[in-house]
């Protein structure tokens, strides 16, 4: 095999890991929390 | 060829000086590596076919120069000199008592070993051709004509200088496929292009040097990402295969609970606990709220769940609006009056739901366009529908993660593609 391979294989198998933890205990970095500045500051219609 | 044919020694009619035969019984002419006349090997006398080349040179492989090249010991027999009218190239004849013959092909900074086939490819559709279920694309879309400018050692065909043959070459990466045809014939030869160095060292030749302009990545050779890009896909498929199998196992377990609540638009804020909250182990809750009844109106609904025991908050927020109105392009809405907050990692505990709700009315006209007249009475109360699930994961890690697995076989399909594209140029050029 490869080096190159075996450090995609290595790459891949620790997104793997981070995604599986993540998932095994709720985290995300997307998640809500706090009200939103850049994304929210504004309520009311958006339409011109 | 199931014996070795016997070396013959001749006298050569024109000069006198002596010559070998090496493929005796399958060499048709003899060209004099000293005089450079052609003779006829099939003749007991070798009756001189055409007379000697006015500029004779040597081979840069020696005629007669045995080499080991892939799984064969071959002998170099003849060497033949041609050219397309632009670029010319050398040839050499191949000779093994049991594997037959091969073209050895120097193209400069390149070379091939050329095995002449048997058969015609299997099929043919449109610019594309099929050998040994291996597809071979039009190299390019005009033919050329080659011509022999010198030759000198032994043929199994008779070969002169000035000799034309018409070329139709396919490729694929690796490989070419040229098709040779002239009034009497049509041959088709696959040409095997060989690593770099390969050739040389089979037959003791120095090694070519790359020509400036061109990098170790020589766009004739085989791409040298095609291999991995297969197990980097089928690591890839294996790794995206776990993504989607860990997302469906982590799909919402529970709802929790449901509320219904109210709030009047323009009111003062109010705060309400929506309803306890307890959590079994550490995972994500989803809090939904939905407010079907509005009309050019928005909430604002802060969320806080508080742990009982430590008092600790865990807040978000969300805007439930919807608007709509009349411009010149006509009727418009926009706005969603369902609003999904999602909480990562809330440890185990019993929590309350505490909400904030302000209620308020859009203004019937302003900056934003000319907005419909709500039609609801100004005290009216807006219901709202709050519920709340635990467990589920998060779109925004699948993506992610999808993209990081992904990143790199992509750079390798474009190094790939790139490769492919430069091949393709540098056949047409």
């Amino acid at each position: 095999m490869r080096l190159s391979t075996l450090l995609y294989l290595l790459w891949c198998v620790l997104i793997v890991a981070a995604f599986g933890t993540a998932t095994r205990y709720g985290w995300s970095p997307y998640a809500s929390g706090g009200r939103p500045v850049f994304t929210r500051g504004f309520v009311g219609p958006h339409h011109k | 060829m199931t014996s070795a044919p016997a070396v013959k020694a001749l006298i050569c009619p024109n000069c006198g000086a002596p010559v070998e035969i090496r493929a005796a019984g399958y060499t048709v002419s003899f060209v004099c590596g000293h005089c450079g006349t052609t003779l006829d090997a099939i003749d007991p006398e070798l009756k001189p076919i055409a007379a000697a080349q006015k500029a004779f040179k040597k081979p840069e492989i020696a005629l007669g120069t045995r080499a080991m090249l892939r799984g064969g010991e071959w002998e170099a027999i003849g060497y033949v000199e041609r050219t397309d009218g632009e670029t010319p190239w050398a040839e050499y004849l191949l000779f093994s008592p049991y594997l037959g013959y091969r073209f050895l092909v120097d193209a400069g900074s390149r070379w091939s070993l050329g095995t002449v086939l048997d058969r015609v490819p299997e099929r043919r559709v449109g610019d594309r051709v099929w050998l040994d279920r291996k597809s071979y694309g039009r190299a390019s879309e005009e033919n050329y004509v080659a011509r022999v400018t010198f030759v000198v050692g032994e043929f199994y065909w008779r070969v002169a200088v000035g000799e034309t043959v018409r070329v139709t070459e396919f490729e694929r990466s690796g490989a070419l496929l040229s098709c040779e045809a002239n009034d009497a014939e049509r041959t088709w030869t696959r040409l095997d292009i060989l690593k770099p160095g390969e050739a040389e060292a089979a037959f003791g030749i120095p090694p070519r040097e790359e020509e400036e302009d061109d990098d170790s990545d020589d766009p004739l050779r085989p791409s040298p990402y095609a291999g991995r890009l297969w197990s980097w896909g089928a690591i890839a498929l294996f790794a995206i295969g776990f993504l989607v199998l860990s997302t469906w196992s982590a799909r919402p377990k529970q709802q929790l609970f449901f509320a219904q609540l109210s709030a009047i638009p323009d009111a003062p804020e109010k705060t309400a606990v929506l309803g306890q909250v307890t959590i079994d182990q550490t995972e994500p809750v989803t809090i939904t709220g939905s407010a079907d009844n509005l009309d050019n109106e928005w909430i604002d609904v802060d969320y806080s769940l508080v742990n009982r025991k430590t008092q600790e908050s865990y807040d978000a927020y969300a805007t439930l609006e919807h608007y709509h109105g009349t411009d010149s392009d006509g009727a418009w809405q926009e706005g969603s009056p369902v609003g999904i907050v999602k909480l990562s990692s809330v440890p185990p505990g019993q929590y309350d739901l505490v909400a904030d709700i302000s209620a308020h009315r859009w203004a019937a006209s302003g900056p934003y366009g000319n907005l419909s007249a709500s039609a609801q009475d100004a005290t009216a109360t807006l219901p709202i529908t709050v519920w709340v699930d635990r467990g589920g994961s998060f779109s925004g890690n699948f993506w992610t993660a999808l993209l990081l697995i992904l990143a790199w076989p992509s750079v390798l399909a474009y190094l790939h593609y790139a490769h492919e594209k430069r091949r393709q140029l540098a056949y047409n050029r």
